[in-house]
């Protein structure tokens, strides 16, 4: 099965692999499995007044997983909470040109940006009106 | 290949055989071997082309479902597929985030021995994690032990059994996947 050019030029160059501390309050931290073929990703956000300033990943898989999460963590940066939580599987796999026995890769990283979302908003509760306060005027 | 695997609904019922996850090797041998009388090619020796194709799918079944059986793992998860808890295609909902990171961490140093090119070291990983394995299947064995003495009812704790088994499936499938890269790097 041949990779797209896209899939390749992550897998070679891999963007923004490695660890946010996954401790801190402004880190959100999805980690997610595939018993199928035995992946795992990893994907962290940092979050300052509801944007993602950083995104990190750490995957082992193949290199449609690896891109799905390199991707991801691209378009990750810059992006609003609730902008994020909008990315879809079907973006990844057709930015990436994923055939089908692979979409499972895409889905997987989108399962990993919501895990990572989820555990930001746990991690802060009030951070859904945050983000909203300043459109509150007294 | 993919579409017998389809056909296989049931390799306990093509053997005749109870589904259950303990299976004597003996009664195997021998329900295979008893169903394996009709499907013979010797019988369709003179029949037409229809009738012979068939038994010679049926026999492929046959010998599939056999295959399936007497593998220990392979065999709880057909009968965890028959139950409704097949193997995820996608996302892993059964594995705690602490044993996807356990996992994680294995990886990495699994990656770093490879690149690095530590025989000794992964060989000791291989070992190490063929023994994790042999641990997780016989806690499967003991899961359904106890599902044996559960009132087919009682679906709470059927399913929290099933639950349990599905876990232990997948985290067998993650060792074994890492061992797998290990054997590929070992000289």
């Amino acid at each position: 099965m041949a990779y797209s050019d896209k899939v390749i030029d992550h897998y070679n160059n891999p963007r923004n692999v490695g660890s946010l501390n996954k401790d801190s309050e402004e880190v959100g931290t999805g980690i997610v499995g595939a018993p199928e073929c035995g992946d795992v990703m990893k994907l962290q956000i940092q979050v300052q007044d509801g944007v993602i300033t950083d995104a990190k990943f750490k995957t082992f898989g193949c290199g449609s997983a690896i891109a799905s999460s390199s991707l991801a963590t691209e378009w990750l940066k810059g992006k609003t909470v609730d902008q994020a939580d909008q990315i879809r599987n079907t973006d990844i796999a057709s930015e990436l040109a994923l055939p089908p026995v692979k979409i499972h890769c895409s889905v997987l990283a989108e399962d990993a940006i919501k895990q990572a979302i989820a555990d930001f908003k746990n991690k802060n509760p009030s951070s859904a009106e945050s983000v909203e306060s300043p459109a509150t005027r007294s | 290949m993919e579409a017998s695997m389809l056909r296989q609904a049931d390799p306990f019922a093509r053997l005749g055989l109870l589904r259950a996850f303990r299976v004597v090797e003996g009664d195997l041998v021998e329900a295979h071997r008893a169903a394996s009388l009709r499907w013979h090619p010797d019988r369709f020796a003179l029949a037409g082309e229809a009738a012979r194709l068939q038994a010679e799918d049926e026999m492929a079944l046959l010998n599939e479902a056999f295959d399936i059986l007497k593998d220990p793992i392979r065999r709880a998860e057909a009968l965890l597929t028959l139950e409704g808890f097949r193997k995820s295609e996608t996302t892993d909902m059964s594995s705690s985030p602490e044993f996807l990171m356990e996992m994680m961490e294995l990886k990495e140093q699994v990656a770093e021995d490879i690149r690095e090119n530590r025989q000794e070291a992964l060989k000791a990983k291989h070992q190490e994690m063929m023994c994790l394995e042999w641990d997780e299947i016989d806690r499967i064995k003991t899961a359904f032990d106890q599902l044996e003495a559960v009132a087919r009812t009682d679906n709470d704790t059927r399913t929290r059994i099933f639950r349990q088994i599905r876990a232990l499936l997948n985290q067998i499938n993650y060792l074994r996947k890492t061992r797998e890269e290990i054997s590929r790097a070992l000289i």
